[in-house]
């Protein structure tokens, strides 16, 4: 049904998008946190800098990423020295560019959702003997799940479509950078190449269809989890 | 026993209490909305803080301004029973009933807690589908549950239909008579009080104004005596010899009184003895922050 080529694109599509999430989420978390409860020196300027790549072109973010973790650069020389890894023009570097771009649509979801969440509840797990830790897991975790979902869900969306930053940042090489987007942007370069354009379309919305109701589901089970 | 003194300001208010209560004694605190009655017991909790004053549970000081300690919430065992419940509504009954059960210490028996209270139809339930009535007997049964020295209620029946309140009254009763310890109760009903108060003291405007146990009291003569406080006597001090009571107006020193801290006492204060002056930084003088009124 599929060619090999789309198989490749659709698979590396769905790598990078799930390593985008899981990288992001803890990370993800602990800033919302951040900004959500603490106030300190600085804030407004990590919040600035976090919201930069929803407004930069994202080329102009794949560049900076070029900068910094090209082998030339100050974080891929340290890489590339300490560990023998290079990520530039590797799809681990693919995840790099699409966690950056997301990463500001996860902060926010899980920022708002825990500024919704009720802190007497947190008081009175207090009073019963927990302290912030066993608070954190128990109560506030938990109460934030569909706001973990909505991120997640958000990260893994962004990541699908990121296109921009990727092929600035790490190209766009078959079978190791080349994502949906990428590979439907190359057939459309190719002479003829339309009805291949059009499949990968149509897969790239059947997938994101996928996603959405999927995300549907797990946030109805949630509200009902929740009691609401 | 629960003996407390509190002050903490918060803008142009300021809470200034001393009270003390004993195991198997229901302490009913009561006086207008705004008059603090809230804020006390969550300085008693350790969910606010007091800008002075001592804390001490039986031989146990939870907070004391002079010699800076002040126990966590977490570390206090003391079971606070919230107006609005404050039920985990992520969390089934049973598992909100579990919640603060993983400290050591004594383990009061969940089944024990569950049918004093009647709990056992609700246990699989959410809290969002629970009544007022309900909701508030998951919430006494889940601070039991937490093994505490203390059982603070803040307006436990306030929106409670009277109905559903002949249902919880009871088991607030029988509570006093199952566990061995002091309870606070915070409301505004005067029907509440008559039927479940040992004591009960009134709160208005950040003070302590009225104390039931007075009106079984005999009254010293008021003419002769110039002025006629409640307190409790709060220490003694060996080198002075001298005993510190902590009364409505703030604490007073006299000459060493033989009861020991926690009685309470009446203080008589003679027309002839007071002085007035103005500077209260003299040291062993008990000053009252009082206005000369020439009407």
């Amino acid at each position: 049904m599929l060619t090999p080529a789309e198989t490749e694109a659709l698979l590396l599509s769905l790598r990078v998008a799930l390593w985008c999430v899981v990288a992001t989420l803890p990370l993800g978390i602990g800033v919302a946190w951040l900004l959500a409860r603490r106030e300190f020196y600085g804030k407004n300027l990590l919040n600035g800098i976090l919201h930069l790549p929803l407004v930069l072109p994202p080329v102009a973010v794949g560049y900076l990423l070029l900068l910094t973790f090209g082998r030339n650069g100050p974080a891929g020389a340290w890489l590339y020295e300490t560990f023998g890894v290079s990520v530039a023009f590797t799809w681990q570097g693919a995840v790099i560019a699409s966690a950056v771009m997301a990463f500001p649509l996860m902060v926010r979801a899980i920022r708002l959702s825990l500024e919704g969440v009720d802190r007497r509840l947190e008081g009175a797990a207090r009073t019963l003997g927990s302290g912030p830790v066993r608070i954190f897991m128990t109560i506030t975790l938990p109460l934030i799940a569909p706001g973990i979902l909505t991120g997640s869900i958000l990260a893994f969306a962004r990541s699908l479509g990121e296109f921009g930053a990727t092929i600035t940042f790490v190209s766009n090489i078959a079978g190791e950078t080349r994502t949906l987007p990428l590979a439907l942007y190359t057939m459309a370069q190719t002479p003829d190449g339309e009805s291949g354009a059009l499949r990968l379309v149509a897969l790239s919305a059947a997938l994101a269809m996928m996603a959405l109701l999927a995300s549907e589901m797990t946030a109805g089970r949630l509200r009902r989890q929740l009691g609401a | 026993m629960l003996q407390v003194h509190v002050t903490r300001r918060n803008g142009d208010f300021l809470l200034d209490v001393g009270f003390s209560v004993d195991a198997r004694q229901i302490l009913a605190v009561h006086g207008p909305s705004g008059s603090g009655k809230t804020t006390l017991i969550n300085l008693l909790a350790g969910l606010e803080r007091p800008d002075s004053g001592r804390i001490v549970i039986d031989d146990r000081v939870l907070f004391d301004s002079v010699k800076g300690i002040d126990v966590k919430p977490e570390a206090r065992r003391i079971g606070y029973v919230f107006q609005d419940c404050r039920l985990f509504p992520h969390m089934s009954v049973a598992s909100n009933l579990a919640y603060g059960r993983h400290r050591d210490g004594t383990q009061v028996d969940f089944g024990h807690i569950v049918a004093l209270l009647d709990l056992e139809p609700l246990l699989r339930r959410r809290p969002g589908s629970l009544s007022g009535g309900e909701k508030q007997r998951v919430a006494i049964g889940r601070a039991l549950l937490s093994g505490p020295r203390i059982l603070l209620l803040d307006e436990p029946l306030a929106s409670i239909d009277q109905k559903r309140k002949e249902e919880i009254l009871p088991f607030i009763r029988r509570l006093r008579d199952e566990f061995d310890m002091p309870i606070v109760y915070v409301t505004h009903a005067p029907d509440e009080i008559d039927r479940i108060a040992d004591r009960s003291i009134r709160i208005e405007s950040g003070r302590v104004c009225a104390d039931s146990v007075s009106t079984t009291e005999e009254v010293p003569d008021l003419a002769e005596t110039g002025m006629s406080l409640l307190g409790v006597i709060w220490a003694h001090n060996e080198q002075t010899n001298l005993t510190e009571i902590s009364s409505p107006l703030g604490r007073l020193l006299v000459a060493r009184r033989p009861e020991p801290p926690g009685t309470m006492v009446r203080i008589a204060v003679g027309a002839a003895r007071v002085d007035a002056i103005e500077h209260t930084d003299a040291e062993n003088i008990s000053a009252l922050p009082l206005r000369a009124n020439n009407s």
